[in-house]
């Protein structure tokens, strides 16, 4: 998965073989099992996937913001010749923020009720710039300026509560990128807001990834998203990274049962259907996964082979590296595999 | 036949649940029409407290004409605060509304109320968004189900009960072995079965459906969006259908309404608003749609702002603040609804009628 590497693109941050678990109950439940992949300056990596497919916890997990009962059980994350899992928490929080921002779903929970919009996040500006309080106030305006929020002075003196969740989302975006990070992570930033709001967010942040050269990590259940603004995607079911490619392909060609069965099975406006295909049961139990492939008890072409875990079949062409866990695309599948 | 009896006949299908057959072909409503709205209105009233007194209305819904005929899935979009949630509520009497009728299978339920209104309740019903927060947590499924027959009496003995209970959870493919259990014992998918389940349990004329499936995974989605297809197709009822996914009401309506601040500011079949949209906030809507694939490029009209808040509505056109083709006409007089075409309904000062 070096290829990146090969054409002369360094990758700016590398994910490899993260595995994160969880303590429960009745034992440890992987929720992030052996996921790799990496993204340059300027790019969009999309991760897709439905709830508990462990996209979320792999954000976090770049963040070292996973905390008890989950654990990083191995692997590894690189940034800047460093892996991040090693440092300490003191060196961690100087990338946190800093080199490495993230934007949740809910603006409303993740923004200090208490405080007005200026200072949370001119916060950030003293804390990892250490600017002046005059200063960072007046650089937090100057950012709410940049992510086009009308009357910057006066909002920085409002709270929260007195904006309306697009807004907020903006605030979150101004304070992700007041340090100029590097990398940008957005996790369903637009799952929260109505359509037209959620167009003018994704422009922006297309836009800001342009002017500051950033590497995005867009996290997201809408497959639409990612066809607006990834340049890459990763899919992702039970923990596991079951396709990878370039958005074009991943889209249109989709090669995994599961990325076909999500493809389908969503009404679309640039296509009519009667009825909606349909991927049959539900996603499995992390603590009661299948044997073998995790999609099996789902997917329409399982057959005994699937009982072992799937190997990981690459090349296809294309414009980014692609990947896919599934059988099919073995030799071992035979000769019918209507690929 | 008439041709409204036909279709009429053809949505119900061969076998309604149960001997209620005879109730739904009673001879006054044979018409097509179900649900006719009149100037609609339910205001909210804010900014009062024990200190001051009220400083104005919140316009949540403000002056709505809408209809729906039987057996017919009519959607009404929008973003979140247009009033399509107040609208859908303020239908089945859920919320009074302010002034304005609703006319419901002969009655205006705007102006019912006690016994006379329950009853006629048993034929409308409503499904909720969340599927976690509309069910009761201390309720076995069967009982969540069997509610609305205890209320309405609508079975004669304990094992008609059970037996109706059964049928209506195969209905919705729901496994009848679980009656017992509870709410919490099932996934979001199967809880919203269940809040499906409950609102067919009387075989009810029209269901209000108020985002059902915006809180669940895209794979359960499709699940759902088929369910509710096919119950349309055997027992015939009318959808008034709430959502701010276009892609799931181009899939399941056929006709649509769209809300902006309280006001409907166009209507049209289906095929008419997805094709032919003609207003300026209806085309916007159309173009934030992100397109799944990623080959198709097209104009986006990117709107500027956000909802102005329904406490203090523009004036003129409410959309005008945000409008790309706002003139001086917009900023003062409010517009008429005209038809711009046959069926085809747009309040606009920028789209001419015929």
């Amino acid at each position: 998965m070096d290829t990146l590497a090969v054409q002369g693109v360094p990758s700016l941050l590398s994910v490899r073989n993260l595995r994160v678990s969880f303590n429960m109950k009745r034992g440890a439940v992987r929720a992030v099992d052996d996921v790799s992949f990496e993204v340059s300056r300027g790019e969009t990596l999309g991760i897709v996937g439905e709830s508990g497919c462990g996209k979320s916890v792999t954000a976090l997990s770049i963040m070292r913001l996973i905390a008890e009962p989950g654990r990083i059980e191995g692997g590894q994350i690189r940034y800047g010749g460093v892996n991040l899992l090693d440092l300490s928490m003191r060196e961690m929080r100087g990338i946190r923020g800093n080199k490495i921002a993230m934007i949740f779903q809910e603006p409303m929970t993740s923004l200090n009720p208490v405080l007005t919009i200026g200072s949370q996040i001119s916060e950030a500006l003293r804390l990892h710039e250490g600017l002046g309080r005059r200063e960072a106030l007046d650089r937090a305006v100057e950012m709410l300026s940049v992510v086009n929020i009308p009357m910057p002075e006066k909002r920085a003196r409002e709270y929260p509560h007195q904006l309306s969740g697009g807004m907020r989302q903006r605030v979150m975006i101004a304070m992700a990128l007041c340090c100029k990070p590097d990398v940008l992570i957005c996790d369903e930033p637009t799952t929260a807001l109505d359509v037209t709001i959620q167009a003018q967010i994704i422009s922006l942040i297309e836009d800001l990834k342009v002017r500051t050269g950033a590497a995005v990590i867009m996290i997201t259940h809408d497959l639409g998203v990612i066809s607006e603004i990834a340049d890459k995607v990763i899919v992702m079911y039970a923990g596991k990274i079951i396709e990878e490619g370039g958005k074009t392909d991943v889209l249109t060609n989709p090669l995994h049962p599961y990325t076909e069965g999500l493809l389908n099975a969503v009404p679309r406006i640039d296509r009519d259907s009667d009825e909606l295909s349909v991927i049959p049961g539900m996603v499995p139990n992390l603590a009661f996964l299948p044997e073998g492939c995790r999609f099996r008890p789902r997917c329409r072409y399982a057959r005994e082979i699937c009982r072992s875990a799937p190997v990981k079949a690459s090349g296809f062409g294309g414009i980014a590296p692609r990947g896919v866990s599934c059988w099919k695309f073995q030799p071992a599948w035979g000769g019918e595999a209507d690929v | 036949m008439s041709d409204a009896k036909a279709r009429n006949e053809y949505f119900r299908g061969p076998a309604p649940l149960t001997e209620e057959v005879a109730r739904i072909v009673e001879p006054d409503c044979r018409s097509e029409r179900l649900l006719e709205v009149k100037g609609l209105k339910k205001w909210f009233r804010s900014g009062s407290n024990a200190l001051s007194r009220s400083t104005g209305h919140i316009r949540a819904v403000d002056g709505v004409d809408m209809t729906a005929d039987r057996g017919e899935t009519v959607a009404l979009v929008g973003e979140s605060g247009c009033g399509k949630s107040t609208l859908g509520r303020a239908i089945v009497r859920l919320l009074a509304p302010t002034s304005g009728s609703v006319w419901f299978d002969g009655d205006d339920l705007a102006a019912m109320n006690g016994a006379a209104l329950q009853k006629k309740r048993r034929d409308m019903q409503f499904i909720f968004q969340d599927p976690f927060a509309s069910l009761d947590p201390r309720m076995t499924i069967g009982d969540v189900i069997g509610e609305p027959l205890d209320i309405h009496r609508a079975y004669r003995d304990r094992s008609e009960r059970a037996s109706r209970i059964k049928e209506i959870m195969e209905t919705v493919g729901l496994n009848p072995g679980y009656a017992s259990r509870y709410a919490h014992e099932f996934s979001g998918g199967q809880r919203q079965r269940i809040g499906i389940a409950r609102a067919i349990a009387l075989n009810p004329k029209m269901i209000v459906c108020d985002e059902p499936v915006s809180a669940l995974d895209v794979s359960i989605q499709a699940q759902i969006i088929n369910l509710l297809k096919s119950l349309q197709k055997k027992f015939g009822m009318a959808y008034i259908f709430i959502s701010h996914d276009l892609n799931v009401v181009r899939h399941i309506s056929d006709r649509v309404n769209v809300m902006y601040l309280g006001k409907f500011v166009e209507t049209a079949s289906k095929r008419d608003l997805f094709e032919a949209p003609s207003h300026p906030y209806t085309k916007a809507l159309l173009s934030a749609i992100p397109i799944y694939d990623p080959r198709v490029k097209r104009e986006k009209i990117l709107l500027r702002g956000d909802l102005p808040s329904p406490a203090d509505p523009p004036p003129g056109c409410h959309f005008h603040t945000r409008c790309p083709v706002v003139t001086d006409i917009c900023r003062e007089v409010a517009p008429g609804t005209r038809e711009v075409a046959r069926g085809h309904f747009c309040a606009c000062h920028r789209v001419k009628g015929e």
